[in-house]
């Protein structure tokens, strides 16, 4: 017997099924946290948005229709908590900290291809850097759509769904924040001359 | 080392392409994921029940503004589905900025048919076919400015006025009121007819000896009969008609004579172009308006052939508020604009006459701003902005500064910003059974400072919830400190 489809696991936890819903979190909770870090900025907050994540779902498991798959149901109660976290915050900081939490997790991901070269890594640290206040200038909307597309690897359809947009209209927002983007680090210096 | 000798500019897209596709989170140990799982289970199984307000708001779409430009492809790609938001721009606009801007229009979808609105003539020929029974037209303008009296309620404030989504009601269908028909029932005539009248006929016989058949004299009688009842009827009717064809009369010229005052008094101080225009044509109009009565409806002369129409008049803070309709007939400045135009058998051209001769207003270049447009009345300057449509926040100093900037929002981008995040605030008091209302300070820079929530709400617990959904509104730039504004939240 095959793995238990989201669907089902669902029916099963709106039937009482702790354990069903136990495996919903496991099959989840990686990325929900992940999106959640890279909307939050913050390991902290991103634990906290995963957690009430699927509080959230679960009591809401009633409300769960079957129109659309359960984990886009799980995304859009995500992004709508990182968003809420967001904008409770203080006014937006205006430099990304050497210390961000964002930063290391990336160098780490390249460390093995850049190997141990001090300056290569030094320069991969100020791009990441870079990348991350580019991230963090664009608006809520460009930011949510990039994470969700190009951070998550969400298809434009997927994240159409959890925004509740046209398909065209994710696609002309990635495009527009990875323009942003591109517009950003040719201003911070880089892709300047070929090497 | 600096960065440039690191990075090659023609792979710097994929090479954040790159670097986003593979971001991870920080790593944790399965053992915790485990952990962190069960606890997930426990907490949402020791969780309370939840608001149900909360839980909606959660559930609900997330509220993220539409990004500047975006309308334009929105509007290219699914047509006017809802109304425009804060930052997007209407087609007016497109075409007020298409003078100074570089980037063409992209698209102008909107069919001839549902952006072409009557001209002053139609509805004044329309007011003299309905008289004063008839106040309102449906699916075309709102006749507060135009044909009612001045004795009743002055026209409401900007409000969300479709344009016509039925074609407007056609000439010949206004005949079928019975006291217009101008159709003369010959059998009622003769059921009604009283017997002195006949007699009266038969003596006066007119006409028998050319009309009547050969011999037929009975038949010669009738036909002088009612031929005399008619001429009565007729009679009747003429004075019948001739009443309400006063009152249809009236009803114009009132209606014109405000129309034409409306715009003599938005604009009469800076004498510009479109003022001229209303004012050149205003004695045709005058003329004009009485022509239906007199004439027949099926012979009224094409809606726009005086060359004055409602697009010449100065309904800016309207057009920011009406739902995407981006040919919604404002001025043609732009000949790009005009050709991108869909073809509509002459009838766009003609209804837009009076475009200003100068240049596009730009100034404020938003939805809704009127008083940029008067200011670039008045002799602003046009300062081209860079292309892209955004626009310049007050707080960045550069070009133009606070001159391209309106003084505070507008009411149509203050409307259209806050309709953005409502559905979000009322997910908030879903199920309230009563109204809550909020209070949203606009820092210059257009985004919502502060939110102060009151009612239901507020005595509820959902106020944080209300207010992070309405501090996603953005207004646009303006170069006053501070703008607040006050929105009721209906569940």
């Amino acid at each position: 017997m095959g793995k238990p489809t989201d669907r089902e696991l669902v029916e099963q936890a709106r039937a009482g099924n702790a354990q069903a819903f136990g495996t919903l979190v496991q099959r989840y909770q990686r990325r929900i946290f992940r999106l959640a870090f890279h909307l939050v900025r913050t390991g902290a907050e991103a634990e906290d948005v995963t957690q009430e994540t699927f509080v959230r779902a679960y009591q809401a498991l009633d409300r769960f229709d079957g129109r659309s798959e359960p984990f886009t149901w799980l995304y859009r109660i995500a992004v709508n908590l990182s968003l809420n976290t967001i904008r409770a915050r203080k006014p937006k900081r205006d430099a990304v900290p050497a210390d961000d939490p964002r930063i290391e997790p990336l160098l780490a991901e390249h460390r093995s291809s850049h190997g141990s070269d001090p300056a290569r890594i030094a320069q991969e640290r100020q791009l990441t850097k870079a990348l991350c206040e580019g991230i963090d200038k664009l608006s809520d909307t460009l930011r949510t759509t990039l994470v969700l597309v190009c951070i998550d690897g969400m298809g434009h359809e997927e994240a159409a769904r959890v925004l509740d947009c046209p398909e065209g209209t994710v696609a002309w927002r990635v495009h527009e924040a990875r323009r942003k983007l591109r517009e950003h680090l040719e201003k911070q210096g880089f892709g300047g001359d070929a090497a | 080392m600096s960065p440039q000798d690191k990075t090659d500019k023609t792979d710097l897209g994929s090479k954040v392409d790159t670097l986003l596709g593979s971001w991870p989170a920080p790593h944790v140990d399965d053992a915790a994921w485990e952990e962190r799982a069960a606890s997930i289970v426990a907490a949402a199984q020791a969780a309370p029940p939840a608001d149900d307000a909360a839980l909606s708001a959660l559930l609900a779409p997330p509220s993220l503004p539409p990004e500047a430009g975006e309308a334009e492809r929105l509007v290219a790609s699914e047509g006017p589905a809802r109304p425009l938001l804060s930052g997007e721009r209407t087609m007016s606009q497109q075409d007020s900025n298409s003078g100074s801007s570089a980037k063409p229009p992209e698209s102008m979808p909107m069919s001839a048919a549902a952006s072409k609105r009557p001209s002053l003539k139609e509805l004044a020929a329309r007011a003299s076919q309905a008289g004063a029974s008839r106040p309102s037209i449906p699916g075309s303008i709102p006749p507060a400015s135009i044909s009612k009296p001045p004795s009743e309620a002055p026209p409401p404030p900007v409000s969300r006025t479709p344009l016509p989504s039925a074609p407007p009601p056609r000439l010949s269908e206004t005949g079928k009121g019975k006291e217009d028909s101008g159709v003369v029932d010959l059998n009622v005539i003769n059921k009604t007819a009283t017997a002195e009248q006949i007699a009266a006929a038969e003596k006066a016989k007119p006409a028998t000896h050319d009309l009547a058949f050969e011999g037929d004299e009975k038949v010669a009688a009738a036909s002088a009969g009612n031929v005399k009842s008619i001429a009565e009827a007729r009679e009747k009717k003429a004075e019948k008609k001739g009443g309400g064809a006063t009152w249809g009369i009236l009803v114009a010229v009132v209606g014109i004579a405000a129309g034409v005052a409306i715009v003599m008094r938005g604009q009469s101080p800076k004498q510009n172009t479109t003022t001229a225009n209303v004012g050149q044509e205003k004695p045709q109009v005058a003329v004009e308006a009485p022509k239906p009565v007199e004439q027949k409806i099926a012979e009224a002369p094409p809606p726009a052939s005086t060359g004055l129409s409602l697009d010449a008049l100065p309904t800016e803070p309207a057009e920011a508020q009406k739902p995407a309709q981006p040919t919604g007939g404002g001025p043609a400045t732009d000949s790009k604009v005009a050709a991108a135009t869909p073809p509509a058998g002459g009838a766009e051209a003609q209804q837009a006459p009076a475009a200003p001769a100068g240049p596009a207003p730009t100034i404020g270049a938003k939805p809704g701003d009127l008083a940029g447009a008067m200011a670039q009345a008045v002799g602003g300057s046009t300062e081209k902005n860079d292309g892209t449509g955004e626009m310049v926040p007050a707080a960045g100093g550069n070009k133009g500064g606070n001159q391209t900037i309106p003084e505070q929002p507008s009411q149509g981008s203050v409307a259209s910003a806050i309709g953005a995040v409502m559905p979000g605030a009322k997910a908030c008091v879903a199920g309230a059974d009563d109204v809550s209302r909020a209070q949203l300070t606009f820092s210059s820079s257009g985004t919502v400072t502060n939110v102060s929530v009151t009612g239901w709400a507020a005595s509820n617990g959902q106020s944080g919830c209300v207010k992070a959904a309405l501090k996603g509104a953005n207004v646009g730039p303006f170069s006053k400190p501070s703008f607040t504004v006050g929105a009721t939240i209906r569940p």
